[in-house]
């Protein structure tokens, strides 16, 4: 059999396209297999209900490096997002806090929980803006390895390491904290009201197996900061059409360079002969050849499910089976017949049209933690919700609209095993309307659907090892140089020709785009095709 | 001036610090606030004929650089032949028996589980290799990164020696070390109590729960730093100390409390104490707390605002209470009636410990405490009458923040001696006493209460212990240094601090 392609993708996610769409403006003869019907993975716009479209899993557009908007020129391609105007919280004392790009505003708005709060917040901002602004080189290039023998690489390490030991002493003494603290330990070094810090602080949760209390999670904290050195206040908004609409911007840019994209193509398995990747073989029994093969499913998918232990080292085998997944969060997407309203700040407004967090207070948060770390969905759980259809007519019918809550915590091992998932899918559910509703009473009434994705239908469904959005938590010890193991986190396998570019690899998972664009310069500058 | 140096508090690490200053040469006065040598680990009598060393379970951690540094095998220092084995008991009579620090297999483990005997080898082959690393850690200053070119040139050191343990190696430590020590020892364990033993270890008296990130690193600490521990136990350590310190000509002076810390031009230039009586010299070491030092000792105008904030914002959420426990009779564990062992952790599974840590995280008193046993008169007879026992167990899991009325603590003795019952026969109990972490804090002046002066969370360790700025024992007055359990490398590592920040103190001179 001929040779057609140079390469070709598993998984039409944000990052196999982005890798695809480089890949093929390299000149590259590239082909995309994706297992559904719709392209986008995790970041899908989907009509779930006849006239209701959804950004089934991922609803936010935060972190797309604006690099690759621009090498993909991606807002040609359709490439819109509209920022999110503000963040709100309300509190079962009927108070609420809506933080917005209003200063004044937002200033009065934290002033009637802390005075002193209000003035430290906006000093805080800007130190987390000069953090994000040293952490951005290294979300956007390849890890450093500390373990290399190559002079260059460890230069870049002890380079890398000048500038750390080169910030100036405050900012040096916050980055160690960043590093090591839980988010609320590093917050209450700044601020005092628990208002304010349990909603900035669920940021560090996000997607992980952690509590707002977990050494570790302060870290997560700098991302929230990281769109504002870009130029834009923060770089959070929805996308134009849903976050599908960012994947089919990107899928848009690999057409125009040329690659080519299969949908309904599910892969039974990755061909490996001599040890080297030399195609797959789909679901229907086609076998398609390749000079390499690019994955960007999870490392369990693509090394236990596409490879097969046999042609993988055991030690390598023995490091994946201790990366870990377990998945906590779920989804709840609802079609509602018209806008719902707090009881504490009815009616339309900005708070409606940015995030909302039901996550009132620290112990509330760590509590539903709790709940979790026992094997239990949280009976009071975490919830971020968005409204997108406030901002983008094209979601809704005139009048109705959709709301995704994402909730957290969900843990993918609830006691009795995973498999339990199904069953207790609607209690599930009930329990996200009953917490919505201590906020929103007459939510219930407004809802004509309900669609509840638990860990288990994200593994199902999307592939998702364990439910984890992030193809592995992002824990310190599953970063960087050990994403997903040590020695193999630069988009690197031990199958020759094989190569992975999802967000199991560095700088891992959100959307981002960056593992997909670093696989694919990686593997062009190793002349791999 | 009279003295070259005044070391406040005479704790283990105090003591080190005076003797490492006398036998440089220095004229040294030690000042105590209590009537005994000692700090947290000087004898209390709690009951007529019952006596325990104080807060301080052991000394399995010295270390043998401190040996070395004080010369104390000339002042009567004697390691025991053997470490102390510890007890991890089940209600049914079986359970483990652990010796900290040693690669033997813990006895018991092989019929309970084969697999996990399996396992134990290669965690132990993983801690030999990293043993070398962090013993040379816990032996030096950590490294001035900030601090020009003997501050970078000190960074290498341990760069390379990660290094030298070969990519493998190197990574696996890199990787271990943030870990939650759940996850860690699941990674090569199964037997619940097998894990709850060595999880118990890593956590203790930190603010932290088995789940938390860090805690492995820790229980890295805690192994690879054990060894056989002195005869005698930690009042004898006491005693080893006092007399390195006096023989260089070091001054021991008790009840003589501080009152103030005098600093003139950013120099300090001696102390003031209770009665009015000032004591001069260039150098003071305080081996107290950092925030009692720099917030209450040093006056507003003597310190910079970072160092203020600094002190202010290191977490010290203690969380530890002491119940003694004067017996009748030996400390009979079930089925193990004709054994005595000096340790003994209750705690069936790492579950138990986490949700223990929910209680303190939710400042609620503990409903199933997990103990940490100390028979005080297993090693030393003397410290109970003769055919009883004088015992100390730390609960690890009693709230800092709750109201500590006594019925408040009565309901801990209760729960400690419930736990106690079921895994021991523990009758014929004498008299007690129960100290609430407020009753610690009062009682040993310590920050938060806290038995380690500050929380040990990975952002309070090495480089960072207790905050980035004041890691190198130095603060920002000069001649005014740090030298007690809330420095590198803290409180399991006895009179480490000590010895290492007078090594700094001597330095800068």
């Amino acid at each position: 059999m001929k040779r057609d392609w140079d390469a070709i993708v598993i998984g039409g996610g944000h990052n196999g396209l982005t890798c695809a769409a480089y890949l093929a403006q390299a000149g590259r003869r590239v082909l995309v297999l994706e297992k559904r019907h719709v392209l986008g993975g995790a970041a899908v716009s989907e009509e779930v209900f006849p006239g209701f479209t959804f950004s089934v899993c991922s609803y936010v557009v935060s972190l797309m490096r604006p690099w690759i908007i621009r090498d993909l020129d991606l807002v040609r391609h359709g490439y819109q997002t509209i920022p999110l105007e503000c963040s709100f919280t309300p509190y079962p004392d009927g108070r609420s806090l809506a933080r917005g790009t209003d200063s004044e505003a937002t200033r009065r708005e934290i002033a009637q929980f802390s005075a002193r709060d209000a003035e430290v917040y906006f000093e805080y901002g800007q130190a987390m803006g000069r953090l994000a602004a040293f952490v951005k080189p290294i979300i956007d290039s390849p890890a450093p390895q500390p373990t290399s023998k190559n002079p260059l690489e460890i230069l870049e390490l002890l380079r890398l390491g000048k500038r750390f030991r080169d910030l100036p002493d405050e900012l040096f003494d916050q980055k160690l904290g960043l590093l090591t603290m839980s988010a609320v330990d590093f917050l209450e070094a700044w601020f005092e009201s628990d208002q304010l810090i349990a909603p900035m602080a669920v940021s560090g949760i996000i997607g992980t197996f952690l509590g707002v209390r977990s050494p570790g999670t302060a870290y997560v904290l700098l991302h929230h900061y990281m769109g504002e050195i870009d130029g834009a206040f923060r770089s959070w908004g929805f996308a134009r059409g849903g976050t599908g609409g960012v994947s089919l911007s990107i899928a848009g840019a690999a057409r125009a360079a040329g690659a080519e994209i299969r949908t309904e193509a599910p892969i039974e398995r990755i061909l490996v002969e001599g040890g080297a990747a030399r195609g797959v073989v789909l679901e229907s029994g086609e076998e398609i050849r390749a000079k390499c093969v690019v994955s960007s499913a999870d490392p369990r998918r693509t090394f236990m499910g596409f490879v097969g232990a046999e042609h993988l080292p055991d030690e390598f085998v023995a490091d994946l089976s201790r990366y870990r997944y377990r998945g906590s969060s779920g989804k709840v997407n609802l079609a509602l017949d018209r806008l719902p309203e707090f009881t504490c700040r009815p009616g339309d407004g900005p708070h409606m049209r940015g995030d909302i967090a039901i996550g009132p207070s620290v112990d509330y948060l760590e509590r539903a933690y709790d709940d979790a770390k026992y094997g239990q969905f949280s009976k009071r759980p975490y919830i971020n919700m968005v409204i997108p259809s406030l901002v983008d007519k094209s979601l809704a019918p005139p009048g109705k609209h959709v709301m995704s809550c994402f909730v957290q915590y969900a843990p993918y091992d609830l006691e009795g095993g995973a498999e339990r998932w199904p069953e207790q899918r609607e209690a599930f559910g009930d329990t996200v309307i009953d917490t919505l509703a201590e906020y929103m009473p007459g939510i219930r009434e407004t809802i004509l659907h309900r669609q509840v994705l638990t860990p288990w239908d994200l593994e199902q469904e999307f592939g998702l090892t364990e439910g984890n959005i992030f193809h592995g938590e992002l824990s310190l010890e599953q970063l960087a140089f050990q994403r997903p193991t040590a020695g193999w986190a630069n988009y690197k396998t031990p199958v020759r020709e094989l190569w992975t570019c999802g967000s199991g690899t560095h700088p891992g998972g959100g959307l981002m785009g960056a593992p997909g664009a670093l696989a694919a310069k990686e593997m062009l500058r190793a002349r791999a095709l | 001036m009279t003295h070259d140096a005044i070391v406040l508090g005479a704790g283990h690490n105090g003591l080190a610090a005076a003797a490492r200053l006398a036998r440089a040469g220095k004229r040294v006065v030690l000042v105590e606030r209590r009537a005994e040598l000692g700090g947290l680990a000087a004898l209390e009598e709690f009951h007529p004929g019952f006596r325990v060393p104080g807060l301080q379970h052991g000394t399995a951690c010295f270390q043998e650089h401190v040996v070395e540094a004080l010369d104390l095998h000339n002042h009567g220092l004697a390691w025991r032949s053997r470490p102390a084995e510890a007890l991890a008991p089940e209600p049914d009579g079986t359970g483990l028996v652990f010796t900290p620090g040693d690669d033997a297999l813990p006895r018991g483990l092989a019929d309970r589980s084969p697999e996990d005997a399996t396992a134990w080898r290669a965690w132990r082959a993983f801690l030999a290799d990293a043993r070398g690393l962090v013993r040379d850690l816990l032996a030096r200053r950590p490294p001035e990164v900030r601090g020009g070119l003997t501050g970078l040139l000190a960074a290498v050191r341990p760069a390379l020696a990660l290094r030298r343990l070969g990519p493998r190696g190197m990574t696996e430590l890199l990787r271990a070390v943030p870990m939650a020590v759940e996850d860690h020892l699941s990674e090569y364990f199964r037997d619940p109590l097998l894990k709850a033993f060595l999880a118990s270890r890593a956590i203790e008296g930190g603010f932290l729960g088995p789940r938390s990130a860090g805690t492995t690193a820790l229980l890295l600490m805690r192994e690879c730093g054990a060894g056989r521990g002195v005869r005698g136990g930690p009042s004898e350590l006491t005693e080893v100390l006092a007399t390195a310190a006096k023989s260089a000509g070091a001054t021991l002076r008790t009840e003589c409390e501080v009152t103030a810390i005098s600093v003139e031009k950013g120099s300090v230039r001696g102390v003031e104490l209770a009665g009015g009586e000032k004591l001069e010299a260039p150098l003071v070491l305080s081996a107290t707390g950092v925030a009692r030092t720099l917030l209450e000792l040093v006056p507003t105008s003597g310190l910079p605002s970072f160092a203020r904030y600094a002190a202010r914002h290191i977490r010290a959420r203690g969380s530890t209470a002491a119940v003694r426990l004067a017996l009748d009779s030996p400390l009979r564990w079930n089925g193990r009636e004709d054994e005595t062992f000096e340790h003994a952790r209750v705690a069936a599974c790492t579950d138990d410990l986490e949700r223990a840590f929910d209680r303190v995280k939710h400042k609620l008193p503990c409903e199933a405490p997990w103990l940490d046993v100390y028979v005080a008169s297993a090693e030393r007879p003397e410290l109970a009458p003769e055919g009883a026992a004088s015992v100390s167990v730390l609960v690890h899991c009693a709230a800092g923040d709750l109201d500590w009325t006594d019925d408040a603590k009565r309901a801990l003795r209760d729960k400690v001696v419930r736990v106690l019952d079921r895994h021991a026969t523990a009758s014929g109990i004498a008299g007690e006493e129960v100290l609430s972490p407020t009753d610690l804090r009062e009682r040993y002046a310590l920050d938060g209460g806290h038995p380690h002066h500050a929380d040990l969370g990975l952002d309070q360790l090495f480089l960072q212990r207790p905050s980035p700025r004041l890691s190198h024992y130095a603060t920002p007055v000069r001649g005014l240094f740090l030298a007690g359990r809330a420095t590198h490398p803290g409180s399991e590592f006895l009179g480490a601090s000590g010895v290492l920040a007078a090594d700094a103190a001597l330095e800068a001179r």
